[in-house]
């Protein structure tokens, strides 16, 4: 399975999913939790299952008890959250040293 | 348990269409998905429009395997659709003039009869060329091809009357000409899609000829119906309107020296088009006839969306390079070549004031010379990246 490429909604999603590992994802909770538009976040959610990283299930209710249709529920796989780990935490590293050093100084490079 | 408003409905069907361009593995499992997340948003009716907006369009997921498809990806198939659709309408302008101005030279020594017949060689040479130019660099989406030409060609005759020689060619007549051209030619492609779809190929490549032939006539009807209203011309003549503005002889009829000539100008350049664009469609057609028996709506797109470019080409070079030289010439020729020789003056100040050919004006401003430098341009860095055919 080919890698995702790692592209800035794709950190998001990986983030956010991370940040409550335990737990299913949907949509609209996803949007919300990384900022990403819906036609931005689907696509994204899709490459993650096509790589492997992501799993998706239907969720297990009655509609009409609940009166509304089934969500799609998406978790991340262990080896989707180990890469996850490394991707975003790589991601972090490299902010972090961005912010924490000087811009080069004309004629110290 | 209420039935859905009529915002849900609308963002249902928003999400519906949306569905319809995501490969078809997903689009069925992703569409229920959008729907249930739809449903949870029951009484906020701008966030359902939001969610099923933002789905609609922002490019979807790309088959499996193939390249994303990404804002900058769409940004450069709009510029390749427009830049083509502009130097369609281009070429077939200039083929007409020049069969309009070989008649202008070479009318006097000819018979009535012999007129006509140039006319008619000229006109088919033209639509041959059309053709020819159709088989080898034949639109791949037909339909967003003909919206672009339609668009562009509105922009070409209304631009080219900088100078006003002809009575009847501001955009009371312009646009109904070319928005009925534009929404048959436009209808024709999509019927001859669908049909050719469901098999029936022989049925589709009819459909595309007669589209084709009636989106010209009614175009032309269109276009000359303002100018017939003030000349007191009959309505019930518009169906001769076309042969008349095409053909000589149209002088000789009373009441008929001013509509077929100023028709002409806008009826030529769109029967050229039209030929471009049906030639591409019936070819379309007869390749899904030959390659497919009722191929998936997918299958054809997986052949169409993964344009890998070869990793060296992917740097752009020559792309720029081919770009960047091509501007440069344009424009350096559309300087200089005015001052160096007195008959190269002539015949810009000719193209210009419409006095020789119509449609050219436009080029008499510095602005509209860069954009075209600049469609060339792009052209030609588009074929810079072409990936070969064995690749």
């Amino acid at each position: 399975m080919a890698r995702p490429r790692m592209t800035t909604p794709v950190l998001k999603v990986a983030a956010a999913m991370l940040a409550d590992i335990d737990s299913e994802h949907y949509g609209v909770q996803l949007m919300r939790d990384t900022g990403l538009p819906s036609g931005t976040l689907y696509p994204v959610l899709v490459r993650l299952e096509r790589a492997g990283w992501v799993q998706s299930r239907w969720e297990q209710i009655d509609p009409v008890l609940e009166g509304r249709p089934a969500r799609r529920y998406y978790v991340l796989t262990a080896e989707g959250a180990a890469e996850a780990r490394l991707e975003v935490a790589a991601f972090q590293q490299q902010m972090t040293r961005a912010a924490g050093q000087p811009f080069p100084q004309a004629g110290t490079a | 348990m209420t039935g859905p408003s009529p915002v849900e409905r609308l963002a249902a069907g928003l999400l519906t269409r949306a569905a319809r361009r995501w490969p078809d593995d997903l689009a069925e499992v992703m569409l229920e998905s959008w729907i249930a997340e739809l449903a949870t948003m029951r009484g906020t009716p701008v966030r359902m429009l939001r969610f099923a907006g933002s789905i609609l369009v922002a490019p979807p997921v790309e088959e499996e395997g193939a390249d994303p498809v990404t804002w900058g990806s769409r940004a450069s198939s709009a510029a390749r659709t427009g830049t083509a659709a502009l130097l369609t309408v281009l070429v077939a302008a200039t083929l007409f003039n020049g069969v309009h101005l070989a008649l202008h030279h070479g009318g006097p020594l000819l018979s009535a009869a012999g007129e006509t017949v140039l006319v008619i060689a000229l006109l088919t040479v033209s639509a041959l060329l059309m053709a020819g130019a159709a088989a080898r660099w034949a639109p791949r989406r037909r339909v967003r091809a003909t919206l672009a030409t339609g668009v562009a060609a509105y922009a070409f005759l209304l631009a080219g009357n900088e100078v006003a020689v002809m009575p009847f060619m501001g955009w009371p007549d312009i646009a109904p000409a070319v928005v009925t051209w534009t929404a048959i030619a436009a209808l024709t492609t999509v019927a001859a899609g669908r049909l050719a779809r469901t098999g029936r190929h022989r049925l589709a490549g009819a459909v595309a000829v007669l589209g084709g032939l009636l989106s010209v006539v009614a175009g032309t009807a269109a276009g000359a119906l303002h100018a017939a209203a003030v000349l007191g011309i009959p309505a019930a003549t518009a169906p001769a309107w076309l042969p008349l503005a095409l053909l000589p002889g149209a002088a000789a009829r009373p009441g008929f020296d001013v509509l077929p000539a100023n028709a002409a100008a806008m009826a030529g350049p769109l029967l050229l088009c039209t030929v471009f664009l049906t030639t591409a469609t019936v070819r379309a057609v007869r390749s899904a006839g030959s390659a497919r028996p009722v191929a998936s709506r997918r299958a054809g797109a997986t052949a169409r969306v993964p344009r890998r470019i070869d990793p060296v080409i992917r740097r752009a070079d020559p792309a720029i390079m081919a770009g960047a030289i091509t501007a440069g010439v344009v424009l350096l020729l559309a300087d200089l070549l005015p001052r160096l020789s007195p008959a190269a003056e002539h015949t810009a100040s000719r193209l210009a004031d419409n006095s020789a050919v119509f449609g050219f004006g436009f080029l008499a401003s510095p602005a509209a010379r860069i954009a075209l430098a600049f469609a060339l341009a792009l052209l030609a860095a588009h074929h810079a990246t072409r990936p070969s055919p064995a690749s």
